[in-house]
């Protein structure tokens, strides 16, 4: 009888099938060992190139396109101005780690990682994007680029402040009283910063003292929401007036104009011509259908003459491309077009890219005087974690596969 | 060793041990299809390493067989349906015991199934049981006392066996 558990374990064994000599174990073996070698090879070569390509990638994404070559002859302190803009990566680079991109031939606001919305200088000499690290910088309030690229102003916890795009200095200048509920605009004219404070405007000279403050309670005020600037002069105006200020005059130089003028008042580099976009409905109705455009020509002594752009309609005149070209966006099409005064006919410049939506674009106006090249998209580096979880999961897939096919190989 | 002598004495030792293998297996699996399937990988896998292991290569085999009857039971586990009632067996007669013994351990867990081939028929060691397994000593008193006690339930005349096999 049994009695011991190994005796009965022994005893069950008993049924097993009878062992004896194999011959083609030993081949098959072989067989089998170089399969799974061969196998295993190929997969880690696959692994090696997906990790390779994915470092690659990954450089390529956090690359500048190659600065665009200007033509012979050209000035190569001239801003340039990309054929198209883009919207940078959230993880773009900043001023503060990458360095100063130097004069900006325009700054936009985009999505940055971290910081929610940061606003990207676009270099006028290479073309290069970077985030601009600006101390302070009040994210939702107004900015404003000079017409050189060299400055950008903008608020910031305690004022007004304008960064330097070569050095990255920036001068600040505090404003005492306290902020309005909407967001109040600043322009930059010549070496003057002028901002609106709780109803009051003041010019200030960069790095300096005040020049001027202008209070409701003692006068005409300049309107800072579209204004422009030519020389050291201020340039707005709506309805049937235009008005230049000047930081050395308590009141401005009035014009008065046959067409209601709406919008931004755009001077030519000369001074002496501007155009605007007629308001067909009166400042009030905030009507953005394309409207015709006008030349302001003096006429005499405060008059000014406002014969129409033949045939053109756009939305909004920005800027001047030479003496005689002028440059309009298109908000249909997302189309800066030059347009020759005579003529009236539109010729497509430069655009916003596909996926660009309300990005605060500002360029610098001599920016639009300048050669236009073939922009590239800019960087968009992707994050440590996705890189590192895509190296991983490929590991880890090639790791499974590995296994996968050791055990599913046969001999 | 030239690769004519390692085959020689790999095909020596397969000639020698594949019986003990095979019962072995045949324990681990209750399935004579699957011993013989399980004995032949375990072979395929020692010939690449039969250099290295040659002078003692049954710990080697030994550890293969019993992870890959855990492996493969696993992986098979989802397909297969079970059931609480043991099959019809003899109750009497000389197969009897078999039957009843191969039945029950066809009830156990594969870790437990091994643990108790391991240490009550290859008689090793609770120290050379976790390392073939490659679990803690602790487990495998655990997986012995938990083995022994579902055994005692499912073949009641093993009873009294078992009370002289410590757990």
């Amino acid at each position: 009888m049994i009695t011991l558990l190994r005796d009965r374990l022994a005893d069950l064994a008993e049924d097993a099938p009878v062992g004896g000599p194999d011959a083609t174990l030993w081949v098959r073996g072989r067989r089998l060992s170089r399969r799974r070698r061969t196998g295993t090879a190929v997969i880690v070569a696959v692994a090696v190139l997906l990790l390779t390509a994915l470092s690659t990638l990954t450089w390529q994404r956090s690359q500048q396109p190659p600065s665009p070559a200007g033509p012979p002859g050209w000035a190569t302190d001239a801003l340039r101005l990309p054929d198209e803009f883009f919207v940078p990566g959230a993880r773009l680079d900043g001023t503060d780690d990458a360095g100063e991109i130097g004069p900006l031939a325009a700054v936009l606001r985009a999505p940055r990682h971290g910081e929610g919305r940061g606003l990207a200088g676009i270099s006028g000499e290479t073309g290069d994007y970077r985030f601009l690290d600006l101390p302070g910088w009040v994210q939702d309030d107004h900015v404003s680029l000079s017409a050189d690229g060299a400055r950008v102003a903008y608020w910031d916890d305690e004022g007004v402040a304008v960064y330097d795009t070569a050095s990255g200095a920036v001068s600040s200048h505090p404003v005492a009283s306290a902020p309005g509920a909407e967001p109040e605009p600043l322009v930059l004219v010549g070496d003057e910063l002028w901002f609106q404070r709780g109803g009051a405007v003041t010019a200030w000279r960069i790095g300096g003292d005040e020049v001027r403050t202008w209070r409701p309670a003692e006068g005409p005020v300049p309107s800072l929401g579209a204004a422009t600037g030519v020389g050291t002069t201020l340039v707005e105006g709506a309805g049937h007036r235009m008005r230049l200020w000047s930081s050395g005059r308590a009141r401005p130089e009035v014009h008065e104009t046959r067409r209601p003028v709406g919008g931004r008042i755009v001077p030519a580099p000369t001074g002496r011509a501007y155009v605007a976009v007629v308001d067909r409905d009166g400042p009030s109705t905030g009507d953005t259908r394309p409207s015709a455009v006008t030349m302001l020509l003096a006429a005499g002594p405060g008059r000014l003459r406002t014969p129409l752009v033949p045939g053109l309609e756009t939305n909004e005149v920005v800027g001047w491309r030479d003496d005689t070209t002028f440059v309009t966006f298109s908000a249909d099409d997302a189309v800066f077009s030059s347009v020759a005064l005579g003529t009236g006919s539109p010729k497509p410049l430069t655009r916003l890219g596909a996926d660009v939506g309300d990005v605060d674009l500002q360029v610098a106006a001599d920016a639009w005087r300048g050669r236009v090249y073939e922009a590239q998209p800019p960087p968009d580096p992707w994050g440590p974690w996705v890189v590192s979880g895509a190296a991983g999961g490929v590991v880890v897939l090639g790791a499974v596969a590995v296994v996968w096919w050791r055990r599913r190989v046969r001999a | 060793m030239s690769e004519r002598d390692l085959r020689a004495s790999f095909e020596e030792y397969v000639a020698a041990r594949r019986g003990a293998l095979l019962r072995t297996a045949y324990l681990l699996t209750g399935n004579a299809h699957d011993a013989e399937d399980l004995v032949q990988t375990a072979l395929l896998n020692v010939v690449p390493r039969w250099g290295q292991i040659a002078a003692n290569p049954e710990p080697y085999l030994r550890t293969v067989l019993a992870r890959e009857s855990v492996n493969r039971w696993r992986r098979r586990r989802w397909r297969e349906i079970h059931t609480d009632r043991l099959p019809e067996a003899p109750t009497e007669g000389p197969g009897a015991d078999r039957v009843a013994l191969g039945a029950a351990l066809a009830r156990l867990a594969p870790r437990q199934r091994a643990v108790v081939v391991l240490r009550y028929y290859e008689d090793l060691t609770e120290r050379e049981t976790a390392q073939v397994l490659g679990i803690s000593v602790g487990t495998v008193k655990s997986q012995t006392h938990h083995a022994l006690a579902r055994l005692r339930t499912l073949v009641p005349d093993l009873g009294h066996d078992l009370r002289h096999v410590r757990g």
